[in-house]
């Protein structure tokens, strides 16, 4: 059964990724992140952050072990079924991954058009998510045309635009100042206290320590303490 | 709907100047077959006409002397699909030619003193005979002094071969236009591929992604066939105050070959996507 409808939001068990043969990019992890939890995912570069978090949206199938995300059994999902999966996550970018030729309101509007949302719920959930980001009066710009933060709030508006359960976030303000990057968390904090899981992957350890949050510290592809 | 369509031509946008190719190619291509296909229809029609006085000709060896040229002409009377026989000597066949190149009268000059035209006997086939040809034609091969027979039937062989060669150009140009849409297809997935990926991560479905890429081939082969067709029409419009009236394709040919252009185009589409694009 793919939509186990189980309690905590992730479950990873004895999860293994290898990219070529004799290179482990994560060894045995576990992992479990409740409904409603705000985590922080912190280690170095090349700790396997990213990998853990591309294995969560099923960018990557693991070399072992078993992963259910928002109840679905990704070890099992069938391709038809992972768009659907999908649409219970919001992904935020450290890059941001806006598309340049589309103004702000029309990259957050094109997470809902791609599923086949109808015109006035689109017009209507874009509109909310753009006033809580606070970029209602941005919405006619292009990308290169706002700040580094802005940008990184419209990836962020995007990812909530179809009310998401959990949002995983890979480094949300490697590209930021620490003002921004602040604001972002607050603004990450504000959607958890909304009841929505928040899971960001980060090697910024002020930024966690200031948010006094639960942290799973990763190394070396292994999960080293809580 | 609407954003698949919308899509779709902002993919063509996009796909930039191996878009543009592709349509071009798709445009040859088609004015190609085309023109093929014109010579196969035109022959056709010629066959037809000449298959409506079912004449052969026996062509004669040269150096034969009057009897045995008699002799030959006996032989063929007896035959029994044979309904008439008309002897045409080698000035004959001469004054004939003159006759059809009367216009260009100089690329006949001096045949007078070396005629290479061979005599024949034009034959008429019974009625109850036309369309079985080829058992006179086995007869009269058996007839000593005859050396080469030419009759409808052998026309047919040359339209068939025309329409083997306009099948095979097409084939390779069809082809060489599938390649081409695949080259665009790739190209707009490679330019595209942040867009896909998001697509991808916001849960749109494998079909909504890849609808509007073959719509793309599909439109770009309509195009180019549409437009390849309009300009070869076009050029025979210029063309035909010099060259007299030139038949353009029947309607149902015309519908063909723009289909055609469409399933290029898809086809072209679909190729690429199973690899470039994955759940």
């Amino acid at each position: 059964m793919e939509n186990l409808q189980e309690n905590p939001m992730i479950q990873m068990f004895g999860v293994s990724m290898q990219y070529k043969r004799d290179v482990e990019v994560l060894h045995n992890i576990n992992m479990d992140v409740e409904k409603g939890e705000f985590v922080f995912l912190v280690g170095p570069s090349g700790a396997g952050k990213s990998t853990v978090l591309k294995l969560l949206y099923r960018g990557l199938v693991p070399s072992s072990g078993s992963i259910v995300v928002a109840g679905y059994n990704l070890s099992k999902i069938r391709n038809s079924k992972l768009p659907h999966f999908r649409r219970r996550l919001g992904v935020v970018f450290q890059d941001f991954k806006l598309l340049p030729h589309k103004t702000v309101e029309q990259n957050v509007a094109f997470s809902m058009r791609v599923t086949g949302a109808r015109r006035s719920q689109i017009k209507k959930n874009v509109e909310r998510c753009l006033n809580w980001t606070g970029l209602k009066h941005r919405k006619n710009a292009l990308p290169e045309d706002i700040s580094g933060g802005e940008q990184q709030r419209t990836s962020i508006a995007r990812a909530i635009v179809n009310d998401p359960t959990l949002i995983l976030a890979d480094e949300p303000t490697g590209n930021l100042d620490p003002r921004l990057s602040l604001e972002i968390m607050h603004l990450f904090e504000r959607l958890n206290t909304r009841g929505t899981t928040v899971l960001v992957a980060t090697h910024d350890i002020n930024l966690v320590e200031q948010m006094e949050k639960r942290v799973i510290r990763i190394e070396k592809g292994k999960i080293l303490e809580e | 709907m609407a954003y698949i369509w919308s899509e779709t031509f902002s993919n063509i946008r996009h796909s930039g100047l191996i878009g543009i190719l592709s349509v071009i190619v798709i445009a040859l291509t088609a004015m190609v077959v085309s023109v093929l296909l014109m010579v196969a229809n035109y022959i056709h029609a010629e066959l037809n006409i000449v298959k409506q006085s079912p004449l052969i000709v026996a062509f004669l060896q040269e150096g034969l002397d009057d009897d045995t040229r008699q002799d030959i002409g006996e032989k063929i009377k007896a035959l029994p699909q044979v309904y008439s026989t008309l002897y045409v000597s080698k000035k004959d066949a001469l004054e004939k030619t003159r006759e059809m190149f009367s216009d260009q009268e100089e690329i006949l000059e001096g045949l007078e003193d070396f005629n290479p035209l061979p005599e024949s006997y034009e034959i008429e086939l019974k009625a109850e005979y036309i369309g079985s040809e080829r058992i006179l034609v086995s007869n009269l091969k058996a007839i000593p002094g005859i050396e080469d027979i030419q009759y409808a039937q052998e026309t047919s062989r040359f339209v068939r071969n025309i329409e083997l060669v306009t099948l095979f150009i097409g084939i390779i140009l069809g082809l060489a236009s599938v390649v081409i849409i695949c080259f665009s297809i790739i190209v707009t997935t490679y330019i595209r591929r942040d867009e896909i990926v998001i697509m991808r991560l916001v849960g749109a479905t494998g079909l909504f992604i890849r609808i509007p890429l073959l719509l793309q081939g599909i439109v770009q082969g309509l195009l180019g066939s549409g437009i390849g067709m309009a300009c070869l029409y076009g050029i025979l419009y210029l063309l035909a105050p010099r060259f007299g009236h030139i038949n353009f394709l029947p309607p149902i040919y015309i519908a063909a070959v723009v289909i055609a252009g469409g399933l290029i185009g898809f086809i072209g589409g679909a190729l690429p996507l199973r690899r470039f694009i994955k759940a």
